[in-house]
């Protein structure tokens, strides 16, 4: 985001702002609201990306983190489009907070592989990493009609096609559908507190 | 508990608009997990976002999933590693369409600002720091004999003024030591609590400044690895550390209000003595 039609300094302007606040005929006051609107404008969008990387408990402080880098870089940097900038600089705090969770065991590709899904082990995240255990485990207690009714709806397949692929009637993948998801609640919540 | 993956709509066209709001919402990495514990993880050369979607792409990120064939959502429900990729360019984008999204699902928006902004300004005041400017006066000729023992001055007050101040606490390099048992370890977090007291500042900003500084301590302990504690006890530090953060926080605030400083550095004294104790209480527990 450039600019909107209510906000007629651009980010890039705003940036101007505060990387020059030690300049002389500069005001440090400025600099700091400069910064303030920034944030306004992309904190929701930051805290959405940190937040499915780290979990929402860190996503408050590594966003903090972020800005802090944001105020402390700009005097120094030539950020071009600020939005852009402003992940990478997420993406390297996000490569250091892994590192600091698991340091020594994870190689700088692993560690990149957190922040873009590639690589990334849900291991570094254990509270999906529990998540996904358990509903694996009780995937695999499912009578095998429902669990494959299961894949497919998650897989975005309709009824019909499930139906047809199984030889049942749609009505009947619908029921076990919503029969399966019942069991698959339940026993996730006996596994999970 | 929810299971979000299993949340996937009956109805065919509200695939892409779930899908959408799972993208921004707080939940995504949930979904990732889950869709993940179904398909299994993926195995070999994985598809790019950019090699699925292809053309696609700027509709996408102007418009939403809206305009893509169910077969590519149904790959990208295949390969749910794809969703963070397609969430971070959809983010970065900063289209109108995926910013309103993004203010829809969040958890109120408008208080997540407000406090963020706060707390971001207080650790902006206590790292600015303003930096001396060089007057006209001291050009003056007449000055010439006086200039040598000006910049000595001037070098002097600048370097104090500017200097960052010194790490203390938790903050300080090697505040956190790697090769202490988990008891020395926490007594040692406790100990570095305790400087804390060192310093008595009486007045607002400095007050501020001091508070700051043992807050972003608190971030430090928060997002460390704490390598001499089991998993149990880091849990716990991790837990305790942000509650302190928040009365911190929460001290500030009061600072910020008409008040006697005083008494807000006697509550901090007080919640800084009660952590120490919990430190220590926990370095000495039976295991």
């Amino acid at each position: 985001m450039a600019t909107t039609a209510s906000e007629s300094v651009s980010d890039e302007e705003l940036a101007g702002v505060v990387a020059r606040r030690e300049q002389a005929g500069s005001s440090m006051t400025s600099a700091a609201s400069a910064l303030e609107r920034l944030y306004q404008r992309h904190e929701l969008p930051l805290k959405s990306f940190l937040m499915a990387r780290v979990g929402r408990a860190d996503a408050e402080d590594l966003s903090q983190l972020v800005w802090l880098r944001v105020w402390k870089s700009l005097p120094g940097a030539k950020p071009g489009p600020f939005r852009a900038w402003l992940f990478e600089i997420a993406r390297n705090a996000l490569v250091d907070h892994a590192r600091k969770k698991r340091p020594g065991s994870l190689a700088d590709d692993q560690a990149g592989g957190i922040v873009d899904g590639a690589l990334g082990k849900p291991e570094a995240r254990l509270v999906e990493h529990e998540r996904k255990t358990a509903l694996e485990n009780c995937l695999a207690r499912l009578k095998q009609e429902y669990a494959v009714v299961v894949r497919g709806r998650l897989s975005g397949e309709e009824y019909d096609s499930i139906s047809k692929a199984q030889g049942i009637r749609p009505e009947r993948a619908h029921s076990i559908y919503h029969k399966a998801v019942k069991l698959l609640k339940s026993c996730v919540e006996r596994v999970l507190p | 508990m929810r299971l979000i993956a299993l949340e996937i709509p009956d109805e065919p066209a509200e695939l892409a608009p779930w899908l959408e709001r799972s993208l921004v919402g707080p939940d995504l990495a949930s979904l990732v997990a889950e869709l993940e514990a179904v398909h299994g993880e993926p195995v070999g050369a994985q598809p790019s976002v950019k090699g699925l979607i292809g053309r696609d792409l700027d509709a996408v990120l102007s418009d939403g999933l809206s305009s893509l064939p169910r077969s590519t959502l149904k790959q990208l429900l295949r390969n749910p590693r794809l969703l963070l990729e397609l969430q971070e360019l959809a983010l970065i984008s900063g289209s109108r369409y995926w910013d309103a999204l993004v203010r829809q699902e969040a958890v109120e928006p408008d208080r997540q600002l407000v406090r963020g902004r706060k707390n971001l300004r207080k650790r902006i005041a206590a790292v600015a720091r303003p930096i001396p400017k060089r007057t006209q006066w001291t050009r003056q000729p007449w000055f010439v004999s006086l200039a040598t023992a000006a910049t000595i001055l001037l070098a002097v007050f600048a370097y104090q003024s500017t200097r960052p101040p010194l790490a203390w606490g938790w903050s300080k390099p090697g505040a956190l030591p790697e090769n202490l048992a988990s008891g020395p370890y926490l007594a040692r977090l406790a100990e570095e609590a305790g400087e804390w007291f060192n310093r008595r500042p009486d007045d607002r900003p400095a007050l501020a400044r001091r508070i700051n500084e043992f807050r972003q301590g608190c971030s430090t302990l928060i997002l460390a690895d704490h390598k001499p504690l089991s998993p149990e006890d880091r849990q716990w530090l991790v837990g305790k550390c942000k509650e302190w953060a928040a009365k911190l926080d929460a001290h500030l605030n009061h600072l910020e209000a008409p008040g006697d400083p005083v008494q807000v550095r006697n509550e901090v004294d007080e919640t800084v003595r009660r952590l120490i104790q919990a430190l220590k209480d926990r370095a000495v527990r039976p295991v």
